[in-house]
């Protein structure tokens, strides 16, 4: 029985541009570097974690193995790293218990949606999340009504109950 | 060639024990069964693999089995706790796929916002009493530990999409700065 731990040059590069994209971001989260914007900071830090990885992969010309190994290496950090940043910019559950503490004292329900969406009325959070679907164009917004798009929409959609599903939620 | 084909036998024996085990009940949160299967299955796949087939690499086994259970997970998480694929998938069940933004308020986001409250209280991180929610002592650690990973990573704002794009760190973290729930970015 043996399994070979060592990591080829080609692996190991891959291992270092993983650990690269948590300092690009904190880099370009202070300072002079910063981008103010979470969500634009996040794909600015992946893509010179990439570029920096596509340039010393292509220097190094590792075979085939060793170079799907560290796509899929990095591209497990990018997404691990996207959903935790999520997390901490955007999560709900998060937020709310920041607002909680934030406030200082006892808060009925409708002051604690206050207090998170910094003082607009719930109706705001549900515009804000609905700017995602909004973007991805799977809806659109006419007057006061949500219409989901007929096609991507519905596919969306459809693609989310069978994961429902899938996963028994 | 051989560990890749392991990584991908390793993920889906994962896949199956996580689709069994998040249907059992239990204490465990499903994120933890997630990563509990994850992690169980990768060890037996491996060792396993390597008493059957002899040597191999063990890393294109963890980049291929990492990203594709990863994978799974990101999209557990988006279908199981995403308010906009909630209400994406409320519009595509209603007659003309319409619905109005106060409809989806009421009956959606005020629901979701009432049960994220539920799991605060679960978790003992706020309490309810007739004066309204408050924040426990292990809320108030919580919050301050999400406030200092916030202020590392220079992120302010109220957790909004639009807030968190525009608002600037360093002029807002002043308004925030509360004393019991301190923001770190000063």
């Amino acid at each position: 029985m043996s399994v070979d731990f060592v990591p080829s040059l080609g692996v190991a590069v891959s291992l270092v541009a993983c650990g690269v994209l948590p300092m690009v971001l904190l880099a370009l989260s202070h300072g002079p570097l910063r981008i103010a914007a979470p969500g634009n900071r996040f794909i600015f830090a992946v893509a010179i974690t990439w570029l920096l990885w596509i340039a010393a992969i292509i220097a190094i010309a590792p075979g085939w193995v060793d170079w799907l190994t560290g796509a899929l290496l990095l591209a497990t950090a990018t997404l691990a790293g996207f959903t935790l940043w999520t997390l901490v910019a955007w999560g709900f559950t998060v937020s709310m218990l920041v607002a909680l503490c934030r406030s200082e004292r006892r808060l009925s329900e409708e002051e604690w949606a206050l207090a998170y969406t910094g003082g607009k009325p719930l109706a705001a959070f549900t515009r804000d999340r609905l700017g995602v679907l909004l973007k991805l164009r799977l809806a659109e917004v006419q007057g006061d009504q949500v219409v989901m798009s007929p096609r991507r929409g519905l596919l969306f959609a459809k693609a989310t109950t069978f994961l429902r599903n899938l996963f028994g939620v | 060639m051989t560990g890749l084909l392991v990584g991908v036998a390793c993920f889906a024996l994962h896949a199956i024990v996580s689709l069994v085990w998040l249907r059992l009940p239990g204490s465990l949160s499903p994120v933890a069964r997630h990563a509990a299967s994850a992690l169980g299955t990768y060890a037996v796949g491996v060792l396993l693999a390597a008493w059957w087939l002899g040597p191999f690499a063990y890393w294109p086994t963890a980049a291929v089995s990492g990203f594709l259970a990863v994978c799974w997970l990101f999209a557990f998480s988006a279908v199981y706790k995403s308010v906009s694929l909630r209400i994406l998938t409320q519009l595509a069940r209603t007659p003309g796929h319409t619905l109005s933004l106060k409809q989806i308020t009421n009956d959606y986001v005020r629901p979701e916002f009432q049960s994220r409250i539920e799991v605060l209280l679960r978790m003992n991180c706020a309490e309810e009493n007739e004066g309204g929610f408050a924040i426990t002592p292990k809320g108030s650690e919580t919050a301050r530990k999400i406030e200092r990973i916030r202020g590392l990573c220079g992120i302010d704002g109220n957790g909004m999409y639009g807030n968190a794009e525009t608002t600037d760190v360093a002029t807002t973290a002043a308004d925030h700065n509360t004393g019991v729930c301190e923001s770190p970015v000063s």
